[in-house]
């Protein structure tokens, strides 16, 4: 089957896992959905639907666990399905779907820039900041807080298999921003120290829980242990909204090579464990987003709000195992 | 100047190349050193120069209660002797006492492990977090019992000891998974129950181990596996003072080498896990609460000398 040549190369970018992030991967399959309706030859709203889907399911089908490329998708199909609910005309329904496509590029262009403000608001002069491994979102927020001359230490350690930790410990360098790194095993001792705890997302689900890069609930867990204030930061499309569905979140095991490199083990050996975690709502002070700081509890009314497509929602059980 | 024994184990402590389980008899067979080829014509002379090399030793003591038992024991056979009058010659020919005091590690598992045996569900499922020697002995003697099904362990950066484990638990055909500290609770959910090993037991129940035992234990009660802490009775500190320097992490251990020369590397070796997260402790005298520890040491008397030195560390 012939996909769009747009289609196709998000496709190919995604399975070779060129590009840099969930935004990212959201902005492009944005791009390329468009892109198919502006090339479309359709006569109709029904056959342009039907390219779409078309589309769609094939970005699904390669699609990581990550929410915001699927909530593009939401957005798109919601989009022309209401409009072939309502009996629009073909030249309204492109109008939607080009209106769509507007809205989601000036959320994306602000949405950093408000959760950059809320979030600098929490973080006072003199404070220990402890952030879990690296995140752009959480990075905005510190050098927000920088930039409006407070003066701060940020604690990191080092998130392993990748280490992504120590990326914070250079974007932090590089802004001016005073940096304290050790391993995961010592977290406990350093949010102890710590006045306030920020942490990226992966995903958001209806329950308020958040899933992340391993070692965020056991930093969450240690944050309420010593009465640390713990926040995650992420715009509203890492809300998953698969998770009305009762799905879980999906997590990639770690590999041996990650943990033990080289070094050979007899078979006894086994490498364990998911690079993921999730964190349940009951450790959450809040999660900082464009719309304000949303509490656990409140997540499910942000995704009640959120566009949602029938046909995507019908397929993603499927994507959820793999079966798509 | 001190003794050469003396220096190599001091380096050998701050290089953490020695485990705790070892670690007291090996100061106990340096302080022997120190006594048996000794030049001193006096008791006086001789309590002198004990003095100078374990002052010299206390300086790279990591938090580890068996060398500082080892100490006390020493200094506290000297003080005996000068207070019963007893000559040069009659301290060095009796100073094989000191190794009479000691348990043997090897029997003291095999306690252990028959102690443990009803705490553990059969095809148990078994999380532990680094490497200790007695842990390892316990779950052989458990494996030979047919008692476990698999172990799960987890790394322990910085040194990544938990590796070891895995190396070692897999050649006796134990099947074991290892993961990534942050993977802990992951781990735990998995698995029946944890067992932790110690430097320190504190005679309030506190439990000085390798960092990130402490996180572990958290995570046992928010999923209410049980926590046993496996360790002989000469892990126990009844001086005190053992737990106050827990050694910092350096750049070193984590690796890096980064441009910033003034990047700031924070962090312990080992942490204090405190008593009501720890159901039980299993000893070679049987599986005691938190409350009961103070009443299984025999001889709980400190040397007055050793007080005064590790107070001055304060």
């Amino acid at each position: 089957m012939e996909h769009h040549p747009a289609i196709k190369t998000v496709i190919e970018r995604i399975e070779k896992d060129l590009i840099g992030g969930a935004a990212d991967t959201a902005k492009e399959v944005m791009t390329a959905m468009a892109q198919v309706v502006e090339d479309s030859q359709a006569t109709s709203v029904e056959s342009l639907y039907k390219e779409m889907e078309k589309a769609a399911i094939a970005v699904l089908k390669v699609c990581p666990s990550f929410a915001p490329p699927i909530n593009v998708l939401h957005m798109m199909m919601g989009t022309i399905e209401k409009d072939i609910e309502s009996g629009a005309s073909l030249a309204e329904a492109r109008q939607h779907l080009a209106d769509t496509q507007a809205y989601f590029s000036q959320m994306i262009a602000t949405a950093f820039e408000k959760i950059a403000d809320i979030g600098a608001e929490l973080i006072h002069d003199g404070d220990n900041v402890f952030m879990f491994s690296m995140t752009s979102s959480v990075w905005k927020v510190l050098r927000r807080a920088k930039a409006q001359g407070k003066s701060f230490n940020v604690l990191v350690t080092e998130a392993r298999p990748a280490n992504e930790g120590l990326w914070t410990v250079d974007e932090m360098h590089k802004s001016g921003v005073t940096v304290e790194v050790s391993i995961d095993a010592c977290l406990a001792e350093l949010i102890a120290r710590s006045n306030i705890a920020f942490a990226g997302v992966d995903a958001i689900a209806a329950d308020g829980s958040v899933f992340n890069k391993a070692g965020t609930y056991l930093s969450a867990l240690a944050a309420r242990e010593y009465g640390v204030p713990f926040y995650f930061v992420s715009d509203t499309l890492k809300f998953d909204t698969s998770t009305l569905l009762g799905l879980p979140f999906r997590s990639d095991p770690v590999t041996y090579k990650e943990v033990l490199g080289d070094k050979k083990y007899s078979s006894g050996v086994k490498v364990v464990g998911k690079l993921f975690d999730t964190t349940p709502p009951y450790l959450i002070r809040a999660i900082i987003t464009e719309l304000g700081p949303v509490p656990p509890s409140a997540c499910i009314n942000v995704m009640w709000n959120m566009k949602r497509s029938k046909r995507i929602s019908e397929l993603i059980p499927d994507w959820a195992h793999n079966r798509l | 100047m001190a003794h050469q024994e003396i220096v190599q184990l001091a380096d050998r402590f701050r290089r953490l190349e020695l485990h705790a389980a070892h670690s007291g008899r090996e100061t106990r067979r340096a302080l022997e050193a120190v006594m048996a080829e000794s030049r001193a014509t006096t008791l006086s002379e001789l309590t002198e120069e004990l003095h100078e090399n374990i002052g010299y030793l206390l300086q790279s003591l990591p938090p580890y209660a068996p060398p500082l038992n080892s100490i006390n024991r020493a200094l506290l056979y000297l003080e005996d002797a000068t207070r019963a009058g007893l000559s040069l010659e009659e301290v060095k020919h009796r100073q094989n006492e000191l190794e009479a005091n000691e348990t043997d590690p090897i029997i003291n598992r095999e306690k252990i492990a028959r102690y443990l045996i009803d705490s553990i569900p059969q095809d148990g499922v078994v999380y532990t977090h680094t490497l200790s020697e007695t842990i390892l002995g316990v779950l052989i003697e458990l494996h030979l019992m047919g008692k476990l099904k698999r172990v799960i362990v987890t790394e322990s950066r910085p040194n990544n000891d938990g590796w070891e484990t895995a190396r070692r638990l897999a050649e006796i055909q134990l099947p074991v998974c290892l993961t990534i500290d942050a993977a802990m609770p992951a781990a735990l959910e998995k698995a029946h129950l944890m067992l932790s090993g110690a430097e320190i037991i504190n005679l309030d129940g506190s439990v000085v181990g390798k960092i990130g035992a402490h996180l572990a234990a958290m995570i046992c009660e928010r999923y209410s596996k049980p926590l046993y802490i496996i360790a002989d009775t000469s892990k126990i500190n009844y001086i005190g003072w053992g737990d106050f320097y827990l050694t910092s992490l350096s750049p070193k251990d984590l690796g890096l080498n980064f441009s910033h020369p003034e990047l700031q590397v924070s962090g312990s070796l080992f942490d204090i896990t405190p008593a009501e997260l720890i159901s039980g402790y299993a000893t070679e005298k049987g599986i005691v609460n938190a409350s009961e520890i103070p009443s299984i040491i025999s001889d709980k008397r400190v040397s007055r000398w050793l007080m005064e030195q590790l107070s001055k560390r304060l």
